[in-house]
């Protein structure tokens, strides 16, 4: 078999693992975070995730029409991803932090730890009582820059991936954007509804949901190699 | 985003009994579409066909989540659809490749549907931890429905099975982008509307049956055929009509005015 | 410099279309109650509070603006393919998909209701569904058409490879995501709660116990549109509008600078990124400790 399908093979697997582990990053509170009610942004893991790893899709794919697939290019797509990804995660997060803390009028405040891992602000005094926090105080912000980052560069490898295949650009896109859902949903249901990032407890479980994407990805990987013999 | 109803309401038709019809059914509109595209028919019998796996996959989505998905409707949709792009795809593309002739193209989307839903369904359950005894069944049913329901349109919308056409006609045009989320939402839509302590088979079928039609509509427009136009909104005008009126002998008052009703101490 | 100069306006465009379909797509979820808010619209009778509102449950907003906007993109693109005006088959594709939106709207508040309505007493108002599907149409029709026209200028100047549908799916999808995370807040923690004091998150004990009177009269769909226009509404529009430009305007200005080359052009592009999210970064903290110094702690 010829050394290159394996090398895009391997790409597709290690790109769904990324996302997967992209999506426990973001911090998401889900329905209750639309109520401050939890911190976090206010809407479902998967769609957030989608939204911005589509995002990064779109950027790497503009960028590989320009510079090609090849060496540099090859960095510079998948920067390129994540980049797009992080501006389109960070202006959300912003924009949302300006409405919890004008138009509800909360303080941005964590839940699940009681001191910010990076600012050292104590959260637990700010949260309002019969809640479980509510806005987007640093460490949620920094641990959605990052998964928006992983997001959009599990996106850019998988469509690198597809284009290596001998995919044309459309039909890559389309592949791109079946494969990355299965994974940010194989991601929501291992986080089980709600996660404020990196410093919450269920962090901890995202080995499962990766070697989970691995499995999928490895399986979505050999069919898209199948399809190229 | 929503979450499960509570409980699971009692079944008019088994699970098993309306997956069956609707894999049946949408293997020979599949393959409708392809030899009547010569006569034009290919979206009138085809995609009218098609509709009964969007039928199908809302069916599972509603057994599925009467469990309580916790994460909500939509998701269970789009994993669905994801694994369905990938087995549509794959069913067209490696009969080229492996040198089979093209035509089997169904049976093989079919086919890898079935292994890509049991293996990402076991991962739900071993080692993501998704409580749900029905989960690998369902995730099965609903990738071979998704998988189908794209497949189904996609042909329908291009008249052909043959790998360069098909590529060329659905993929290269994006118009597989709309199958994806329109055989999407046709699934996930109907139980998640209805969802509730009062919900009923009845009605979440006829609404699906509505939804997958005017998902045929929707491509009958994109293939710009009139005749297949004007049936599938007919059509779908019946069905839709049929759901408003049941549901609102079904309620338990229908006001017309801004009067919150008083209650009885 | 010619095609930079198109691409910059096409560019500038587009932002300016992201903002309007923002704005309109965040009025829309609110006048019809979509998304995460309508969870407590749905529990409301179980708690007592017989409603106005208009349930619309149409799944979550990313997918559901995905295919609305996927319809208006396959359906121009079918229009161009016959060789109409694009302009002429993007309204067509946005006023196709605006039938598909009403369709999916009536049936998920019929659904909705009728599917709690026996056992809670929550009866359908018919008035509520012929008064609310204008507006929420309408709404849905120009957030959809202005996002089928940034797909076609991402398409045809923009040098995006996808074609027309796939792009137009994938801002759907970035706009539902967009517009559920930030006006939706507006929405849920603000104008359904109104009658709790303003400054604080809604206790879980609370949820469920929304308005139903409004200024005057009884509350519904419309009266919370108006409210959120004014903040929720704008900042969506901004938030979107942003994004766009914002990813739009750093791989032209690496063409500015450095038009030759391709490469360094890229890279550029990707440290005037870099210096944009590190930006956004410090005013994300500076809001936040705006908000504890300026509100304070919680007292017994």
């Amino acid at each position: 078999m010829d050394v290159s399908l394996l090398i895009s093979l391997a790409e597709i697997t290690i790109a769904g693992a990324i996302i997967n582990a992209s999506v426990h990053f973001v911090p998401v509170g889900g329905a209750p975070a639309a109520m401050a009610t939890s911190t976090g942004v206010g809407t479902g893991t998967t769609q957030l995730a989608a939204g911005a790893g589509f995002t990064g899709l779109m950027a790497a794919a503009a960028m590989a029409s320009k510079v090609g697939i090849g060496g540099l290019g090859f960095l510079l797509i998948l920067l390129s991803g994540a980049v797009g990804s992080m501006i389109m995660l960070g202006v959300t997060m912003l924009i949302g932090q300006l409405i919890y803390v004008f138009g509800v009028g909360v303080v941005p405040a964590a839940d699940k730890c009681e001191i910010d891992p990076i600012t050292k602000d104590p959260q637990k005094p700010y949260v309002t009582p019969g809640t479980t926090g509510h806005g987007i105080p640093t460490v949620c912000f920094i641990s959605g820059l990052i998964g928006a980052a992983l997001g959009g560069l599990g996106g850019a490898l998988a469509y690198i991936a597809l284009m290596n295949l001998g995919f044309t650009p459309a039909v890559a896109g389309m592949l791109a954007v079946g494969f990355f859902f299965i994974n940010a949903v194989l991601a929501s249901y291992n986080i089980g509804g709600t996660i404020e990032g990196f410093h919450d407890p269920k962090f901890k479980k995202m080995p499962n949901g990766v070697i989970a994407s691995l499995v999928a990805s490895l399986i979505c990987g050999i069919v898209a190699v199948a399809m190229v013999l | 985003m929503s979450h499960g109803g509570g409980g699971h309401a009692t079944e008019i038709y088994p699970e098993n009994q309306v997956f069956a019809v609707g894999v049946v059914l949408s293997l020979i509109g599949i393959y409708a579409a392809h030899f009547l595209s010569d006569y034009g028919l290919s979206m009138l019998i085809g995609g009218l066909l098609v509709s009964s796996a969007c039928v199908a996959g809302a069916n599972t989505v509603r057994k599925v989540a009467a469990y309580g998905l916790g994460t909500g409707v939509p998701s269970i949709g789009m994993i669905s659809l994801g694994m369905g792009t990938l087995a549509a795809v794959a069913g067209v593309l490696i009969p080229k490749a492996f040198g089979i002739p093209y035509l089997v193209a169904p049976i093989l989307t079919l086919i890898i549907a079935l292994v890509v839903g049991f293996i990402v369904g076991n991962l739900t359950v071993k080692p993501v931890g998704m409580k749900i005894p029905i989960m690998v069944r369902s995730m099965t049913y609903l990738s071979v429905a998704g998988a189908l329901a794209l497949l189904g349109f996609t042909t329908a919308y291009v008249g052909s099975l043959e790998p360069t056409t098909f590529v060329k006609g659905a993929l290269e045009s994006g118009v597989m982008a709309l199958a994806f989320i329109a055989a999407g939402m046709a699934i996930l839509h109907p139980f998640n509307a209805c969802l509730g302590p009062n919900e009923s088979h009845k009605r979440t079928l006829t609404l699906a049956i509505a939804c997958g039609l005017i998902s045929w509509f929707v491509f009958s427009v994109v293939k710009l055929d009139i005749v297949s136009i004007v049936v599938s909104i007919i059509l779908w005008a019946i069905v839709y009509v049929k759901f408003v009126k049941m549901s609102l002998n079904d309620a338990c008052a229908v006001l017309h005015v801004p009067e919150i009703p008083k209650k009885e101490e | 410099m010619d095609t930079t100069l198109i691409a910059l306006g096409a560019l500038a465009l587009s932002g300016a279309l992201a903002t309007v379909a923002g704005c309109a797509e965040d009025l829309e979820s609110d006048v019809g109650s979509q998304s995460n808010p309508n969870s407590q619209v749905q529990l409301a009778p179980q708690m007592g509070n017989i409603h106005r509102y208009f349930n619309k449950a149409i799944s979550g907003e990313p997918v559901s603006y995905g295919l609305y906007v996927a319809v208006a993109g396959a359906v121009a693109y079918a229009i161009m393919q016959m060789g109409l005006n694009p302009i002429l088959a993007l309204i067509l594709g946005a006023g196709v998909a605006a039938f598909v939106h009403g369709a999916y709207a009536i049936s998920s508040y019929l659904g909705r209701i009728v599917g709690q309505s026996k056992n809670f007493g929550q009866p359908v108002y018919w008035d509520i569904v012929m008064s609310h599907i204008g507006p929420i149409v309408g709404h849905g029709f120009i957030a959809v058409f202005c996002m089928v026209l940034m797909a076609y200028l991402a398409n045809t100047i923009l040098g995006n490879p996808f074609p027309l549908p796939l792009i137009a799916l994938i801002f759907g999808i970035t706009v539902g995501a967009i517009g559920s995370s930030t006006g939706d807040v507006h929405y849920g923690a603000e104008r359904e709660y109104q009658k709790y004091p303003f400054g604080g998150g809604v206790p879980v004990a609370n949820h469920g116990d929304i308005d139903v009177k409004a200024e005057y009269g009884l509350r519904n769909g419309m009266d919370s549109s108006y409210f959120c226009a004014r903040l929720g509404g704008v900042l969506t529009g901004i938030c979107f509008g942003l994004i766009v430009f914002l990813d739009g305007w750093r791989g032209i200005i690496g063409d500015i600078l450095q038009g030759g080359n391709v490469i360094s052009a890229s890279i550029i592009s990707i440290v005037v990124g870099l210096i944009i999210i590190a930006l956004l970064a410090i005013a994300n903290r500076k809001v936040e400790v705006f908000a504890r110094d300026k509100y304070g702690p919680y007292t017994k």
